[in-house]
């Protein structure tokens, strides 16, 4: 899948009435199997620029494209199609649904497509093969306030790969998880992007950002190539 | 698919999910038992006075109970005027027919083979004109010493066999059902009611006084002449001694006047409840989607439509609903028959249920009401959660 943004920027106005623009100019290409990091301070608009990626936000200004369609002439049923078919979230947040399970809330994104979508066993198959991989199998029944934050971490990344997304969004996957788990993710997210993926991960973790090919900082709302590997060159 | 999602929400939230269950139950079983009261309390005083048929109702100057309680409760006035009345009631023009009724006495399972309290009333079969017209089955002849005539919700079939104050009694008719007091009563010929008061011990002193019960009566019911003005005939009647008169007319007003007068009440409660009910959902709603705001910012980033989350807060908004109802319905019918109970205890007024098809159908227009009002009042925060900005919605549900 291939994403680009054009001169993208993105303005809001605040409850007094003040003008904030979080993204100014933003410009970036990310294809298939890259895995790039976006670097930059809270506040800096890395979630915002996510969501623009992700289709949840249209830009002020400036140009979306997935595969060389332009998504600002979409409408909401085709965006949320494609998020749903194409996009897999990590929310900054562990946002699970908290009255389902933990296979419940893997199984959320099938019961929002239609039932022809998808084959049953298929996705049960699919749910239980990560959950699996994940170690999450034995909290199957669990509900989210029943796991660890590691766990809900894990169970969120989940359900963002449960669809076989072409196009993964992170924000802060390891923030405020301890080293184990911080490693069992960031592992996860290359192997992703190794599968063909194409990984986008807004953090300030620079551990894990120095475990990616392409690393940005997002400063001043606009986008700044920091290297690729440059954690080895610095 | 997304009907999982509603179904575990609502199972998993009881007390959110009781708490809109409990609202439209309470409101339902309310609306369905009051207005099927009123409707049972209009439905009984209609036949009441539909099955009066008098236009004026002579009783002794001694008699101390309202034409009401006369008319709705049957009260056994064991008060007694000569016969003769009769017959100078006959005289007066305008009279077209006149007949009596001798009042015995409450009979209940001390004294008979009755299973509740039951009045004992003489009529008189030749001059009758009220028995005769509310037959529901039996009789078509003139009634013998040994038969009675039951009303409607007095046990017995035709055929049947019952003592009364140590006579045996063959039932051979029974009325409709009335709602009033006459559904509780057993009619024998005039003279059969008089020969049973002289020949119990226990009701002597009931009639000693007055005299021979043989020569005596409780009541005259007469129909006047549609030429003359009943108040014409009571004028003259006011010139017979130890007498006092009761027109229809006046009870069907005094009866009429009170009914709109518990009409307007009962009609007041129930538009209260109904605006309680509809600002308690329009409440219960708008909490629904504050609740779950971050739930729907979730739902949209994970690719739901605006369509399906409107979906989804309308079917659970409405799904307490319908199971309340169902509830409410039931609840509704055991707070009409508690009613009911109460009411023939404590009060004069009549009640006769209307028929099943009508019960059935009052309670489906008073869900189909609840539903309609529940799913107006669900409808803007359905359409609310469904354009709610996901982001937004997310980090607020995630402040709360």
């Amino acid at each position: 899948m291939q994403v680009t943004l054009e001169k993208v920027g993105h303005d809001y106005t605040n409850t007094f009435g003040e003008k904030v623009s979080p993204l100014k100019e933003i410009n970036l290409e990310v294809n298939s199997g890259d895995l790039v990091t976006i670097l930059g301070p809270s506040g800096s608009g890395k979630s915002t620029l996510l969501f623009i990626l992700g289709c949840m936000l249209k830009p002020s200004r400036g140009g979306v494209m997935i595969d060389h369609v332009e998504v600002s002439g979409l409408e909401d049923r085709e965006l949320a199609q494609l998020r749903l078919q194409k996009i897999g979230f990590v929310l900054q947040q562990n946002v699970l649904q908290p009255r389902l399970t933990v296979w419940e809330n893997m199984m959320l994104p099938f019961w929002i497509g239609e039932a022809k979508d998808f084959n049953r066993k298929e996705a049960d198959q699919k749910v239980k093969g990560l959950l699996e991989a994940s170690g999450l199998m034995e909290r199957a029944n669990f509900l989210p306030h029943q796991l660890s934050g590691g766990q809900r971490r894990r169970a969120a990344i989940v359900r963002a790969l449960v669809r076989d997304p072409e196009l993964i969004l992170a924000d802060e996957p390891t923030a405020e998880l301890d080293e184990t788990n911080q490693a069992i993710i960031s592992q996860w997210l290359m192997s992703l992007a190794a599968q063909g993926k194409t990984v986008v991960i807004a953090t300030h973790d620079l551990c894990l950002a120095g475990l990616t090919r392409q690393v940005y900082n997002l400063d001043n709302g606009c986008l700044h190539v920091r290297g690729e590997r440059w954690n080895q060159n610095e | 698919m997304l009907f999982k999602l509603v179904w575990k929400n609502l199972i998993r939230r009881p007390l959110q999910s009781g708490l809109t269950f409990f609202i439209v139950a309470a409101c339902i079983a309310a609306l369905v038992g009051s207005v099927l009261t009123l409707w049972s309390i209009e439905n009984g005083a209609q036949g009441v006075l539909d099955q009066w048929g008098a236009d004026v109702l002579v009783l002794p100057v001694q008699a101390e109970y309202t034409p009401e309680d006369i008319l709705f409760t049957g009260i056994p006035a064991n008060i007694y005027m000569d016969v003769q009345v009769l017959n100078k009631v006959r005289q007066i023009s305008g009279v077209e027919a006149a007949t009596p009724q001798f009042f015995t006495q409450t009979l209940n399972q001390s004294c008979c083979s009755l299973p509740k309290e039951y009045r004992f009333v003489g009529y008189d079969p030749q001059s009758d004109f009220l028995v005769n017209n509310l037959l529901a089955q039996g009789v078509g002849r003139d009634l013998n010493p040994g038969e009675v005539i039951v009303g409607g919700d007095i046990p017995a079939f035709l055929g049947d066999r019952v003592a009364i104050l140590g006579h045996p009694f063959d039932v051979a008719g029974y009325l409709k059902t009335m709602g009033g007091s006459i559904d509780k009563t057993i009619f024998a010929p005039i003279d059969t009611a008089r020969s049973v008061a002289a020949q119990s011990p226990y009701l002597q002193e009931n009639w000693k006084n007055a005299g021979d019960p043989q020569h005596l009566i409780s009541s005259v019911l007469i129909r006047t002449n549609p030429e003359v003005s009943p108040e014409e005939v009571v004028q003259q009647i006011s010139r017979i001694p130890g007498v006092k008169t009761v027109t229809a007319g006046k009870v069907m007003q005094d009866l009429k006047e009170q009914l709109a007068a518990f009409r307007s009440v009962i009609w007041t409660l129930i538009l209260i409840i109904c605006a309680i009910t509809v600002a308690s959902l329009c409440t219960r709603y708008s909490s629904l989607v504050l609740e779950k705001r971050e739930e729907v910012g979730l739902l949209r980033i994970l690719g739901a439509e605006r369509r399906q989350i409107f979906i989804v807060v309308l079917t659970e908004a409405l799904f307490s609903v319908l199971v309340a109802s169902v509830a409410g319905s039931f609840l509704g019918l055991g707070l009409l028959f508690y009613f009911k109970k109460m009411l023939e205890a404590y009060s004069s007024f009549p009640f006769l249920l209307p028929s099943w098809p009508q019960v059935i159908l009052a309670i489906l227009g008073i869900v189909l009401a609840t539903i309609a009002l529940s799913f107006l009042a669900a409808l803007w925060p359905a359409r609310r959660s469904a354009h709610m900005d996901p982001i937004l919605a997310l980090a607020e549900g995630q402040m709360r």
